[in-house]
């Protein structure tokens, strides 16, 4: 086989036909952008993971405690677990228990200030699983966890860098981690920031903590498999541990109910953000298969226009597989441009993406992640490419490698099929069409599903109000919990001086996410610690409700003279009053609610398992969003809707939300705020940066709307292709077709017949597109609905149904209309042409 | 037998369209010895380009067998029917049928190619054949530089280029004027000299004289063979 000649050749047709070859080259090269785009992203997010040595796989111990209709799944192992599945386990060569935590840090001494870190409480044998090494001094030993050790810890990089400016004597330097000192032991590389973002490593000891299965501390466990043993297998063994622990510590372990072991990369993607990536990248590999067959239409096209030339090389005694290499190498030459251009296209988006993320996550984006073209991508595009020239010449292929036929030499001046007639060329238009509608079908629900969720319908205006968080720090001076309520109204009277400001108030949750915790009112009847009632709380000051525009519809809200020294009060919501109290006054009664400690403050760690009793003294409007209210009191999952709020002089928070409204543009107080907090202490940095609520909430949906933006984006792209798919086939077949039409108009067709001729001929194709491709999206949707969930651990949690056939109808609609002007075009320029002109076309 | 390159027994070749029924041949027998020219001559319709094509394996008979070269061709399989026609048959159309993207050295050689010829090997056989129809000073040029005459000349040439057993020619003449027409027929006789065997399919009883032997068909029948010498005879007397 004459390979190079049959190259050349090719490459002398594609440049001689080049504004088809560059159409194609650039659909598929759309095609293929998206898919590697989308690849890359969805590989980054499921599939990398951070490697160690041996190739081997870290998996991470996932445990789901209980399941609470009105609460939340409870996940960590509790600490004296690990210890005996670590002791008794057959299939891990080694486990390990890791807990995450942020540190404010401080080096005293130096002219930084505090920064708050991210850090990681970790097991004896964290680092040997890892099998890493410190770039400097050492790592923890066993006896590192003892308590007569003292506090010790290693240190990432970039605190290196930061904070002791990468002095190579760092080695034994004290570092105060919310106030108390530790000495560092060894300072870890550059590309380690092991589990996810971490850059403070603290040997733990937690014997350290309450003794016995109450302490609080709950790990994550991560462990090497040993050779030929599965995740199954592994989840197994675990799960026999499991029962014996629940036989032995029935009180703390009956709901050691679900285990899993999965690669430990799931940890950051869950099971729905695992679907939803499942289905950006499904529906990118939709676009290309768009392409494809976009391609394929094409390359029939020319091969109808080389039937006389390919006809002649069998005559001559060329075999069927070098008559199909020409229409392959048409295809490889079409996919090798498309490919390059594909790869450029897919950098560049993949770098784009990477800043959007990086912009709103920073540095709490797992470090091993990377959106940088690597040979995976590389490899998965290659295979995609050649799936794609498989698809796109086969058939072609077929149509040119049958029996030869006399006529096709008969008159070499024009191709003697007409591809409307070709079956292929009708198949592959039904399944571009097809494609296109499960594609706006799936864009629509799935971007009205998650606009509506985005759609928070708060009570107040986000917008209007400024944030920031604050962590009043030991090392700061603030050591007893009254100077921190005296740091607290200092900055208060700072910040309200500034001209203009309207309100400071203070609050734990921005009351963007539920803060749930257990209830129970004095006098009802106390119910079993699984049928307890999960409702809202927040800890807030005075301006709080003020703040956001609310006045107490009972009662009254916070006063400063509800202090540490007089009686606890709450502030409910109406929900929590209508539900608890219907028909009654709710000022004056009491409740208390569960396991304020390990959430809110170290100092109430030691409390009771409940809250003193706190009464009642005002009942708020709505302050959370009451979207989906309704639904939730169908089907008895009412608690997020419900709201206590705590008095922050009697629940004082070292961290806390700062929240400001001013007149004008409150983005422009920024400043002033910042400066007026400042003033207040030079040693306490605030956790993140000055912006309103709404700037949070949009950080928040990001990537949320990102993934909306994908799948809009690919449902236009192929709404885009099929159109101009069909105006291709119907502006070949109307010129196949021109002296049948010019017989129509001879014999008295107006141009509104011949319009409705032109468009007839791929009245089949549209029609049977359609009908397909609104079943399968039916299809679709269930299982869509399914992955995503609508309940109330699902992504969507509104409740927010979308009206299917509203959506069929629309899409019916916007693909009939798009083709429609699409075939148009041809249509009325066929129309147009002359009689006589087109009597005498290939005559 | 050896000297035979052809033959033909019980020909037939039924068309069907819809419920119509076409018989384009019934029942020819026909033998072409080495060295001959053979004419087939006839109405339009009647057969001649159905049968030159069954003869050059680009279609199969219903019927009847078909002994090329001395092999029977009649049952084989499309790729085996395709090698057999790169190496025994050279086509030569009435349309020239020259690939209008290659040069004429490139559409000379494409049969070469096709049979697994070397490259050297290739290029020395284009430039000997086009050197026989001279055209060699034409080898770079694309086919719609030249004239019909021209093309028809190097679509002898690319016939001639694999030293097939038979040259095998619809109408060779049909698209040339009469002097073009002359000067390829003179090319086939001056071919048929050197000892070529060749089919020629033609309507124009002009022609007829060139060849051997002229085979008359009529409603896909022969219905008269006889040397060319008697067509002469013929025209002398005004027959």
């Amino acid at each position: 086989m004459n390979v190079f000649g049959n190259i050349q050749f090719t490459l002398r047709l594609f440049f001689k036909n080049l504004s088809t070859s560059l159409i194609a080259v650039l659909v598929l090269s759309i095609g293929l952008a998206m898919s590697l785009t989308m690849f890359n992203l969805s590989k980054m997010i499921m599939w990398d993971n951070p490697q160690f040595t041996d190739g081997e796989e870290l998996v991470a111990v996932d445990w789901i405690r209980s399941f609470n209709p009105n609460g939340q799944n409870q996940e960590g192992v509790n600490i004296l677990d690990y210890e005996y599945f670590a002791n008794n386990n057959s299939s891990f060569n080694e486990l390990a228990a890791f807990h995450s935590l942020n540190y404010s840090v401080y080096h005293p001494g130096s002219n930084h200030g505090v920064v708050r870190y991210q850090a990681g409480r970790v097991s004896g044998n964290f680092f040997s699983m890892l099998n890493v090494q410190p770039l400097m001094g050492r790592l923890p030993v066993l006896a590192d966890a003892e308590a007569s050790a003292g506090d010790m810890v290693l240190i990432g990089y970039k605190v290196w860098q930061q904070e002791f400016d990468g002095s190579e004597d760092v080695i034994g330097e004290t570092l105060l981690l919310d106030g108390t000192p530790h000495q560092v032991i060894g300072v870890m590389p550059d590309n380690f920031s092991f589990p996810f973002s971490q850059q403070i490593w603290k040997p733990y000891n937690w014997r350290w903590e309450k003794d016995g299965r109450d302490n609080e501390f709950k790990a994550t466990l991560l462990g090497t498999l040993k050779p030929g043993v599965s995740k199954d297998q592994a989840r197994m063994d675990l799960e026999t541990m499991a029962s014996h622990l629940r036989e032995q510590f029935p009180e703390h372990n009956k709901d050691l109910v679900r285990l899993s072991v999965n690669p430990y990369g799931w940890l950051i993607a869950n099971e729905q953000v695992r679907a939803l990536m499942f289905m950006v990248l499904i529906g990118s590999l939709f676009v290309l298969m768009i392409a494809s067959a976009n391609v394929s239409n094409l390359l029939l096209a020319r091969v109808s226009k080389r039937q006389f030339e390919l006809s002649m090389r069998k005559v001559l005694g060329a075999s069927r597989r070098e008559i199909s290499m020409q229409v392959v190498l048409d295809a490889l030459l079409i996919a090798f441009f498309g490919f390059v251009l594909a790869f450029l296209m897919a950098s560049w988006a993949s770098r784009i993406i990477w800043g959007l993320l990086y912009e709103q996550y920073g540095e709490f984006l797992p470090y091993w992640w990377s959106m940088d073209i690597d040979i995976k991508v590389f490899v998965f595009g290659i295979c995609v490419v050649l799936l794609a020239v498989l698809v796109s010449s086969l058939s072609a292929i077929i149509k040119i490698s049958g029996r030869y036929n006399n006529d096709s030499l008969k008159d070499n001046s024009r191709t003697s099929s007409s591809l409307s007639s070709s079956r292929a060329g009708n198949i592959l238009m039904s399944v571009q069409i097809g494609l296109t509608v499960i594609l706006i079908v799936t864009a629509s629900f799935f971007g009205l599903t998650v606009s509506d969720a985005l759609d928070r319908q708060l009570p107040w205006q986000p917008e209007k109000i400024l944030q920031n968080m604050l962590y009043v720090t030991h090392e700061a001076g603030y050591d007893s919990e009254a100077s921190v309520q005296t740091f607290y109204d200092s900055v208060e009277r700072e910040v309200a001086a500034i001209p203009g400001i309207r309100h400071v108030a203070y609050a734990y949750t921005a009351n963007l996410a539920a803060n749930l915790r257990s209830v129970e009112i004095e006098g009802q009847t106390t119910l079993s610690k699984e049928d307890l009632v999960s409702v809202n709380s927040n800890i807030v000051s005075e301006q709080y409700f003020e703040l956001h525009g609310k006045s107490p519809v009972q009662g009254r809200f916070f006063l400063k003279t509800d202090d540490a020294d007089s009686r606890p009060v709450v502030v409910i919501n109406q929900n929590f009053a209508n539900e608890f109290f219907p028909g009654q006054n709710p000022i004056g009664k009491r409740l208390r609610l569960m396991q304020p400690g390990n959430t809110w403050e170290p100092q109430n760690r030691d409390k009771d398992d409940w809250t003193p009793w706190m009464t009642v003294v005002g009942v708020t409007p709505a302050l959370i969003s009451t979207k989906g209210y309704e639904n939730a009191r169908a089907s008895g999952t009412t608690g997020p809707y419900l709201s206590v709020y705590l008095n922050n002089r009697q629940w004082i928070s070292r961290v806390m939300n700062v929240l400001v409204t001013a007149d004008g543009r409150i983005e422009n107080y920024a400043q002033d705020v910042s400066q007026a907090i400042a003033s207040q202490s030079t040693k306490m940095a605030p956790l993140g940066k000055y912006q309103t609520i709404a700037g949070l909430i949009e950080q928040n949906d990001m990537f949320a709307r990102l993934i909306m933006n994908f799948i809009i984006s690919f449902a236009v792209v192929a709404l885009l292709m099929a159109a101009a798919g069909l105006y291709g086939i119907a502006s070949f077949t109307a010129q196949q077709r021109q002296r049948e039409y010019g017989i129509h108009m001879a014999l008295g067709a107006n141009k509104n017949n011949v319009v409705m001729l032109v468009l007839k001929t791929v009245r089949w194709q549209l029609g049977i597109g359609l009908f397909f491709g609104l079943l399968i999206s039916d299809v679709l949707g269930r299982v869509m609905e399914q992955a995503l969930g609508s309940g109330p651990n699902g992504i969507v949690n509104s409740g927010f149904e979308v009206n299917a056939y509203l959506v069929y109808a629309g899409t019916l609609v916007l693909v009939t209309l798009v083709l429609g002007l699409a075939l148009l075009v041809p249509a009325l320029r066929t129309a147009s042409i002359k009689p006589n002109i087109a009597l005498r076309a290939y005559a | 037998m050896e000297n035979q390159v052809i033959k033909m027994q019980a020909i037939t070749k039924v068309y069907h369209t819809d419920d119509i029924e076409t018989h384009a041949l019934s029942g020819i027998d026909l033998e072409i010895n080495k060295g001959e020219f053979v004419s087939i001559a006839g109405p339009s319709g009647c057969g001649k380009s159905t049968l030159l094509s069954i003869m050059g394996l680009l279609d199969d008979a219903n019927s009847g067998t078909y002994q090329l070269n001395g092999r029977d061709v009649s049952s084989l399989a499309v790729a085996e029917q395709t090698r057999i026609r790169n190496r025994e048959v050279g086509f030569i159309f009435q349309s020239f049928n020259l690939i209008s993207d290659m040069s004429v050295a490139e559409n000379v050689e494409l049969p070469l190619i096709y049979a697994g010829i070397g490259k050297k090997q290739r290029r020395e056989r284009v430039a000997e054949v086009l050197e026989r129809v001279q055209m060699s000073h034409r080898m770079k040029h694309l086919p719609n530089q030249l004239s019909g005459g021209q093309q028809q000349r190097v679509a002898i040439a690319r016939a001639l280029a694999g030293k097939p057993a038979i040259l095998l020619a619809d109408e060779p003449t049909g698209n040339l004027d009469s002097r073009n027409g002359e000067k390829a027929m003179d090319l086939l006789a001056e071919l048929h000299e050197l000892g070529a065997t060749i089919c020629m399919v033609t309507h124009d009883e002009r022609y007829n004289s060139f060849a051997s032997r002229v085979i008359h068909l009529f409603d896909g029948k022969v219905v008269d063979e006889h040397v060319a010498s008697y067509e002469q005879e013929l025209a002398m007397v005004g027959a």
